[in-house]
């Protein structure tokens, strides 16, 4: 009874914060991830309150972790791979739209605002009550009103001229107070009786300690004020002119309504309007489009992600910048991994043989010296390998090798295409021959020796018995591994990326392709290469090719080694 | 047996193993050299040390760190300005400590510096300088050897010149004896010209026997004096300026022409004058004495004018002579020279502007094509419209009853014809002269109809030929006029690069005239200038050998032999550099001689590194005054900033000028030198005895730079760290789900098993990073939630390595699990266990070996992952050692191998140890088993 009752209250518990998270992920937007966890939820249950469920107890821990780092990624590249999610369009519909209606243009004739800023202390320190007195160029002075928030992150204030000496802003009274032995200083100014002191100023040295209270407790909320004015215009802060002065501006975007046809009928619509050309921003391929009235050229304003359909795949296959890189870097992938298997395993098989002699003194110390390039991780080798080996202009090959010793021309390595490819596979050979060795080894040793004493009675040459005995009995058990080795090879994004980096660069491409790049550091440097933008969507799509080819790969290689036998046992 | 055993199999095994080793060997030997290896042009060097494994592993602070630690205090900047004072100044007295002991090392490490090279310089130097004397002395031999073979070569092919050119290598020689006369040289001189010789006999003759009969005259005098009780400056000036004479006379350097004689004479005739006048008798005797010694000078004086003039006279004759063999040839030379460079520039001027010509001309002729679009549509409207005209004509053949003009057109015929004339001469305008003559035949036929078409004017084809004509002329006329100013700019160009082009070749064989010509007297110039060379170098070598001959008598003090060795190689440089050196045998080498001159070296750096410490000792003290000062006035200082009064101390600004002005620009490389220098030297056989001090002093010099020199060593130890959490943690977690996953799939039946596990078998197959973009946003996404699962974060990264690895390890562990009898948990479940308690109590102590090393292997997986960690990483304190191993190997610092290899034996030593402690596991068990599943 006891243990049930902890079952159910912890079912319970389990339950709430799945729900919980469910809520919060569908909320934000996240289906995807929200459908997962709908998922786990139904499983979770299952396992814990159907007695039927006991086995999938044992599994709802790597379950959780599965699903959210397995399954959901691999949704969630198909889903990208569909999308145009690369630099430029990385807002959604509405966020776009916000970042629209929040642009403050300058208007074509601006006129510019001194400002000073006027604060209530309280127990002699500044507190976040404020007022500002401005100053246009011709020396009239306006008193502006303390911001009043109206929207999320936005502020709207009012300013008004000051004539007489005082002004009245909403029914509050502002007056100037001014220095006795100066008139022209204004060292306070009077609201509705409470005398609000002079603080700080851009164009006043003397006022610059106060510069970072003021940046701290005031210039947030300026930044995101306009001052209205019916008659004078209204009034932002802008970047462009670095928070000195203030200028006439305005929203370059509004939302207003148009009459337009739809299915035959009149019907308002509601669109963005370009406040200076007062023409309606058009919107089509992810993107919001200003309209020239005169030319009716049409100029991308700010693009935001959606479903882009085959187009991912369609620009691989059609647009030529793309697909002769593309095609470049496919082909060299399967080189690569055909040949890293092949120079891999012909020095491993060769040292094998060498090694495989059960009287050879000496052997298990050779065997492991020769598995140290294997026992070191991998990156380490590759970068020392560039830094000290490599590099054109220091690296011991060209300098003391070539230069000193052989007294030859260096050779350029990264930047001749043939060259990095040698290097990559001298390296590639070095760190992979051990594996190989040590897989060949195994394998000639369950090949039994009488063959070989009947293969000589026979009077076969030892070369004829290599064909003919050992090395078919080899491939049965090595096949499997070799095509292993050739998927693993075909994503080494290490010895690539580490020693090449994909170069040299393909002429003319316009996506960051090298030509040694294979399709994983190329998905990569498409998503993280940084220089020319991130397209996320194209390095899922290829991603997706990659799947799509070791899947096929894979499927090869469990018929060989009969791994689909064993999930039937 | 499939091979005999060979003992070719060990050394091919051996020799494979040195290659495939050799990286290994070669990051070992890299982190221990001193020396900038990534320049060095050697592969391995002997001067190692572990400092950059201290440098890594400590982590210490040098001086210039310390420095900047403290500047960085006294600005408050982060992490200080969080802090209250008394952090602040616990902060400040730790670094003042640290300052304090690094005074101290580094005036321990001058003094014991100082000690061995005074050592040095007293107790070897003076031996070493006489086991150079004798390596000088045993290899005097052979230079003098070589000394005769070459003089009585040279003067084997001197005696068989003519005798101009003999004179004319005289001429050095003589302006040696003009500058300084010698004996040897005038000896030499007098085979030529005796009365050089024989007029400086008589010079040095006169000089003697005017000395001798003048070496009473400054006692004489002085007597006199001193009987007139004449005791004031005068008068000693007087008897020392006859004394002066006399002894210039004597010794033979008197000469009147050289400042000092006159200067002594006037002053003996000014003194006596004015001593004189007072004395009376006694002054008569004064100016007696005074005319007869200038009467005895005046002979001097004589004799040394004739030996002047004779030794002017030979070389005005010797400088003409030499004017004589060479001049005229010189001047013809000169001529031919500028001739030549005169036509060269011709030719060149030609060349420019003949390509510029012909680039004018290519682009009229793309200019004319333009126009062809304009003209050959023309052409063949005027041709439709003529067809149409004579089709008319030929059916209707009306005879010409009316005579009149239809339309004239002779003026277009003439433009086309001129057009045709300029343009036919050139191939260029091939493909319109075609249309444009189909227009003439066109317009000639109009021309000569002019009445049949008057006659057939009102036909309808032809009046409508007759309106469209005038505007097809028209578009013809522009089009040629227009193409015809280029046409003939076309024309000019063209003549005149023919023009052009037919004298080049003419200015081209005279300039191979010419240049064959100046060859022929070069060559000619040749021969005499290296005669007259021989002859130079025939005379210099008569001169110089008894020279040096006489200073390898004196080798003994190691000076000497220095001022020998000094003549030596400045004749061998004479040698060496004279034109006909290729002829002769070559010097022998100066390395026989290496061991004085290492010795001069050893004395050189020996003097340069007693001068460093002494400095470095005083530079210690001034900078440690000033970290004293700073210390006293901390408390004050640091309370004026935390006040908010910001303001620069002095103090800092001082010590930075004093380490650069003092360190960086003399004391830093002064210790480079006398470490490179002392570590050749110590190498040495000779200097055997002192290597061992020669050794301390280049170790303790480089141990003096790293206390004092700027590093920057990135946080490797930190990556590292980095890295181990995440990958083990990952490891673990990863190994314990994988296990629990496993479990039912290997012991228990259940709908969807099979699938379950053909999931997992699909899901493994796939590299985590494949789905990078998708895990980097995901991480993003989490990251607004649960920060430490979110993006540059360890529990981010090591969350990608738990879900990246689960599905690989379960199948792995399933296959485990698999093989273990399934006897004692069946017998446990008799006695009353649970499933859970089998699996928790027997499967797992049971497999616990095997799960160890499958997380071992899962660590060293993670270890070794760069992509994710690359992408989820940014930041240099978040980085794993992968991301900070490649990001400090592509920054400025790759250059510091040293450093680089370093850090990667310390990353790749624990790996290397596990991997091999579990090699039985690997090789045996985990590439069989994954492939078994």
């Amino acid at each position: 009874m006891f243990k049930k009752m902890i079952l159910w209250t912890s079912t319970a518990i389990i339950d709430a914060i799945l729900a919980w998270s469910i809520m919060v992920l569908m909320v934000n937007g996240s289906y995807g991830l929200g459908v997962i966890v709908i998922l786990l939820l139904v499983f979770i249950d299952y396992a814990l309150i159907n007695p039927k469920g006991y086995p999938f107890k044992y599994m709802i821990p790597a379950l959780i972790f599965m699903m959210i780092l397995t399954v959901y990624p691999i949704y969630f590249t198909v889903q990208l791979a569909f999308q145009n999610y690369e630099t430029g369009y990385m807002w959604t519909r509405d966020q776009a739209v916000n970042i629209m209606l929040d642009t403050i243009v300058i208007s074509p004739n601006p006129k510019f605002f001194d400002y000073s800023i006027y604060t209530l202390y309280k127990d002699y320190k500044p507190t976040d009550n404020f007022v500002m007195l401005l100053k246009d160029a011709s020396g009239n002075l306006y008193v502006a009103s303390s911001p009043v928030k109206t929207g999320n992150n936005k502020y709207i204030g009012n300013f008004e001229m000051i004539t007489n000496g005082s002004v009245s802003i909403n029914g509050i009274d502002y007056s100037l107070v001014r220095s006795l032995k100066d008139p022209s200083q204004i060292i306070a100014i009077s609201v509705n009786g409470q005398n609000y002191n002079y603080f700080y100023s851009p164009s006043d040295q003397t006022t610059f300690p106060n510069l970072k209270f003021f940046n701290v407790n005031y210039g947030p909320e300026l930044s995101n004020t306009e001052f209205i004015n019916p008659q004078f215009g209204t009034l932002f802060f802008t970047t462009t002119y670095g928070f000195n002065k203030l200028v006439t501006a305005k929203y370059e975007y509004t939302l207003s309504t148009i009459p337009v046809i739809e299915n035959g009928h009149n019907v308002e619509k509601t669109v963005l309007v370009n406040t200076l050309t007062q023409q309606p921003v058009v919107e089509h391929d992810h993107a919001f489009w200003n309209v020239d009235p005169t030319t009716g050229k049409q100029t991308m304003i700010i693009g935001y992600y959606g479903n882009a359909g085959l187009s991912n795949f369609s620009s691989l296959l059609t647009n030529k910048q793309i697909t002769s890189p593309f095609l470049t870097v496919f082909i060299w992938t399967f080189e690569w991994a055909a040949l890293s298997v092949f120079f891999t395993f012909s020095v491993g098989l060769i040292l094998a043989i060498v090694l495989n002699n059960r009287n050879m003194r000496l052997r298990s110390i050779y065997r492991t010296l020769l598995i140290i390039p294997w026992a070191i991780p991998g990156f380490i080798s590759i970068i020392i390998f560039r830094v000290g080996f490599f590099n054109v202009s220091f690296g011991i090959i060209n300098r003391i090798f070539l230069g000193e010793w052989l007294h030859l021309a260096p050779i350029n390595w990264f930047g001749d295409a043939f060259w990095a490819k040698v290097a990559l596979f001298l390296v590639n050979t070095w760190l992979g021959f051990p594996y190989m060795m040590v897989i060949a080894l195994g394998a000639l040793q369950s090949i039994p020796d009488d063959l070989y004493e009947a293969a000589s009675i026979d009077g076969s040459s030892r070369w004829h018995s290599f064909w003919t005995i050992t090395f078919p009995l080899l491939m049965t058990p090595l096949a499997p591994l070799l095509i292993a080795s050739f998927a693993y090879n075909f994503n080494n994004f290490n010895v690539i990326y580490l020693l090449t980096g994909g170069n040299p660069p393909i002429p003319n491409s316009i996506t960051p392709a090298g030509q040694t790049d294979i399709l994983l550091s190329y998905t990569y440097n498409l998503a993280f290469g940084g220089v020319a933008g991130r397209d996320y969507s194209l390095a899922a799509a290829i991603s997706i090719l990659i799947f799509v080819i070791i899947a096929a790969i894979s499927a090869v290689n469990f018929k060989l080694s009969g791994s689909f036998k064993e999930v039937n046992k | 047996m499939m091979f005999k055993v060979h003992p070719l199999r060990h050394i091919m095994m051996i020799i494979v193993i040195v290659i495939v080793l050799f990286p290994v060997l070669w990051i070992f030997t890299t982190s221990i050299r001193r020396d900038n290896s990534s320049i060095s042009p050697n592969l391995f060097s002997g001067q190692t040390t572990w400092q950059n494994y201290v440098d890594l592993i400590f982590e210490g602070k040098n001086v210039p760190a310390i420095y900047n630690e403290i500047a960085n205090i006294y600005s408050l900047g982060s992490p200080y300005n969080k802090m209250n004072k008394d952090q602040i100044l616990n902060r400040l007295n730790d670094d003042f400590k640290a300052f304090e002991g690094y005074f101290k090392d580094t005036s321990k490490m001058n003094n014991s510096i100082t000690s061995n090279a005074s050592w040095i310089s007293v107790n070897f130097i003076p031996k070493a300088k006489s086991m150079a004397v004798e390596n000088v002395k045993s290899n005097v031999n052979l230079d003098m050897t070589y000394l005769s073979t070459i003089s009585a070569y040279l003067s084997n092919k001197f005696d068989a010149l003519d005798q101009n050119y003999k004179l004319a290598g005289l001429y050095d020689t003589l302006k040696g004896i003009e500058a300084s006369p010698t004996q040897q040289a005038i000896q030499i001189a007098g085979q030529y010209f005796p009365e050089i010789p024989t007029s400086k006999a008589t010079f040095v003759n006169v000089m003697n026997s005017v000395a001798s009969s003048l070496s009473n005259v400054p006692s004489e005098v002085s007597q006199i004096l001193l009987e007139s009780n004449v005791d004031n400056k005068m008068a000693k000036d007087l008897v020392e300026a006859y004394q002066e004479t006399v002894d210039s006379l004597k010794d033979g350097s008197f000469n009147y022409g050289q400042w000092f004689a006159p200067v002594y004479l006037r002053r003996i005739n000014m003194d006596t004058i004015n001593l004189s006048s007072a004395l009376g008798t006694k002054g008569q005797q004064l100016q007696d004495i005074k005319v007869s010694v200038f009467s005895s000078i005046q002979k001097v004086n004589t004799a040394q004018s004739i030996y002047d003039k004779s030794v002017n006279d030979a070389i005005s004759k010797v400088q003409s002579i030499r004017s004589d063999l060479t001049g005229t040839i010189q001047a013809s030379l000169t001529n031919l020279n500028n001739t030549y460079s005169a036509l060269q520039t011709k030719l060149s001027t030609m060349m420019a502007s003949s390509t510029a010509l012909l680039s004018s001309m290519s682009y009229d002729a793309s200019q004319i094509s333009i126009f062809s679009n304009n003209i050959v549509p023309t052409a063949m409207a005027i041709d439709s419209m003529v067809s149409v005209v004579k089709d008319v004509l030929n059916e209707k053949t009306v005879s010409s009853t009316q005579s009149g003009i239809f339309y004239d057109v002779s003026s277009y015929i003439s433009q086309v014809k001129n057009w045709l004339d300029i343009s036919s001469k050139y191939h260029v305008f091939d493909p319109i002269t075609a249309q444009v003559n189909k227009i003439l035949d066109d317009l000639e036929y109009i021309q000569n109809n002019q009445s049949l078409l008057y006659a057939n004017r009102n036909s309808n084809a032809i009046s409508n030929v007759k309106s469209a004509l005038p505007i097809a002329l028209l578009k013809l006329q522009s089009g040629l006029s227009m193409s015809s100013s280029v046409l003939q700019n076309y024309a000019l160009s063209s003549q005149r690069y023919n023009a052009i082009a037919s004298e080049i070749p003419q200015i081209n064989k005279n300039i191979s005239e010419i240049s064959s010509k100046i060859s022929l007297i070069q060559q000619k110039l040749n021969n005499i200038n290296s005669r007259m060379v021989l002859s130079a170098l025939y005379f210099k070598t008569m001169l110089v050998i008894p020279v040096i001959k006489a200073d390898e008598t004196k080798i003994g003090p190691f000076e000497d032999a220095a001022a020998f060795l000094n003549a030596l190689n400045s004749y061998y440089g004479t040698l060496a550099n004279s034109s006909i050196y290729k002829d002769i045998q070559p010097i022998p080498s100066s390395s026989r001689y290496d061991q004085f001159f290492n010795t001069q070296k050893l004395i050189d750096t020996i003097g340069l590194t007693l001068q460093t410490t002494k400095q470095f000792n005083i530079f210690n003290e001034q900078y440690g005054n000033y970290v004293t000062n700073l210390k006293d006035r901390s408390n004050a200082y640091i309370g004026i900033s935390l006040l908010g009064f910001p303001f620069s101390v002095n103090e800092l600004n001082a010590m930075n000028n004093l380490y650069q002005n003092q360190y960086v620009s003399t004391i830093a490389p002064a210790l480079g030198m006398i470490s490179r220098r002392t570590n050749e030297l110590a190498m040495l056989p000779y200097f055997k005895d002192i290597s061992g001090r020669l050794g301390s002093i280049n170790n303790t010099s480089y141990y003096l730079t790293q206390d004092w020199q700027v590093k920057y060593v990135p946080p490797f130890l930190l990556w590292l760290l980095n890295s181990i959490i995440v990958a083990g943690s990952a490891a673990v977690i990863t190994v314990f789900l994988s296990a629990l996953m496993a479990y039912p799939f290997s012991r228990l039946k259940f709908p969807g098993r099979k699938y379950g596990l053909i999931s997992i078998l699909l899901v493994q197959m796939f590299p985590t990073m494949m789905a990078m973009v998708a895990l980097y946003l995901l991480l993003s996404y989490i990251g607004h939630f649960v920060p430490f699962l979110g993006l540059n974060s360890l529990g981010g990264l090591a969350f990608l390595y738990i879900g990246g690895g689960i599905a690989f390890n379960s199948w792995l562990i399933k296959g485990f699990f698999d093989t273990i009898p399934t006897e004692l948990e069946e017998a446990a479940m008799v006695d009353g266990a649970t499933r859970f308690q089998t699996f928790w109590r027997i499967v797992l102590p049971l497999s616990a070996p095997v799960l160890a090393v499958t997380t071992i292997l899962s660590f060293i997986g993670n270890y070794g992952d760069y992509i994710l960690a690359s992408i989820v990483m940014s930041g240099i304190n978040h980085y794993t050692f992968a991301v900070g191993l490649q990001s400090f190997s592509t920054s400025q610092y790759s250059a510091n191998w040293s450093l680089i290899t370093a850090a990667a034996l310390i990353g790749m030593i624990p790996i290397l140890v596990l991997f091999l402690s579990l090699q039985r596991f690997i090789v045996g068990g985990l590439t069989q088993g994954s492939v078994k599943g």
